[in-house]
């Protein structure tokens, strides 16, 4: 297992106790071990985020198209409807 | 296969009227439902990829249940949702990460984001990967993933050493 398949089994509550202790062990004698334990957190953070904002993308396409393309008359019409 | 645009689409076509008539009645505009279907739609999504879970009452209903959630959570009190800061992206549990450091590692490697973004995110399983970014095998998938959870840390870490825009 490399550095960074050990870290993300750390954060993920996967490793052994013994695996685990050895890690913590690590993180008093190497700093930058700790460093890298939580820019590797914000890792999963930005390609979470990164996810959300292309699906909300998706939807905003889905809106527009919607509200504006002539095959969804009737859902506009429908929409507006409600709000009249 | 369907994209997932079109699946969004179906899914906003059939249930978007049913959210309408509820915020219409609660007093709220048609942007105002347009708003709470979006975020609604982002909640149905991410809890059916967590999950794995096909409503038994049908996306409909279950969209429907989350629209008045969101409305008595957070249109009651104020009647709009409020605006979020400009340099954030997404409310309440979402990770807080800044614009520009992400925009930055788009901009370095896009391939990277998007194959995270697919596993960890998505949860897209590694056999699906293979297909959608054409390796030739699991392994070389697995193997790919952590290079890119390498170079992206290193990435962040090279940023953050630049200029304080880890978290803002």
């Amino acid at each position: 297992m490399n550095e960074t398949e050990l870290i993300e089994h750390y954060l993920q509550g996967l490793l052994t106790p013994e695996d685990r202790l050895l890690l913590e062990a690590k993180l008093l004698l190497y700093p930058d071990l700790k460093q890298k334990i939580e820019l590797q957190s914000l890792v999963y953070d930005i390609a979470k985020v990164y996810g959300e904002q292309a699906l909300r993308q998706d939807i905003a396409t889905a809106e527009r198209k919607l509200f504006t393309e002539s095959r969804f008359q009737n859902f506009r019409s429908l929409i507006f409807n409600i709000f009249n | 296969m369907r994209t997932r645009e079109s699946i969004i689409l179906e899914l906003y076509e059939e249930a978007f009227p049913e959210a309408a008539v509820f915020v219409r009645k609660m007093g709220g505009s048609l942007n105002d439902a347009k708003d709470i279907f979006h975020d609604a739609l982002v909640i149905y999504y991410e809890q059916k990829l967590t999950l794995g879970f096909t409503p038994e009452q049908g996306h409909k209903v279950y969209l429907s249940g989350i629209v008045k959630n969101l409305w008595y959570k957070n249109y009651q009190k104020s009647k709009l949702i409020e605006p979020l800061a400009d340099n954030m992206l997404f409310a309440d549990d979402s990770p807080k990460v800044s614009i520009r450091l992400m925009r930055f590692l788009e901009l370095s490697g896009k391939r990277c984001m998007e194959l995270l973004s697919a596993f960890y995110f998505e949860k897209m399983p590694l056999a699906d990967l293979v297909e959608r970014f054409g390796f030739s095998g699991v392994r070389s998938a697995t193997v790919q993933k952590f290079k890119c959870v390498t170079k992206l840390r290193e990435a962040v870490r090279e940023r953050t050493l630049k200029q304080e825009d880890f978290y803002e």
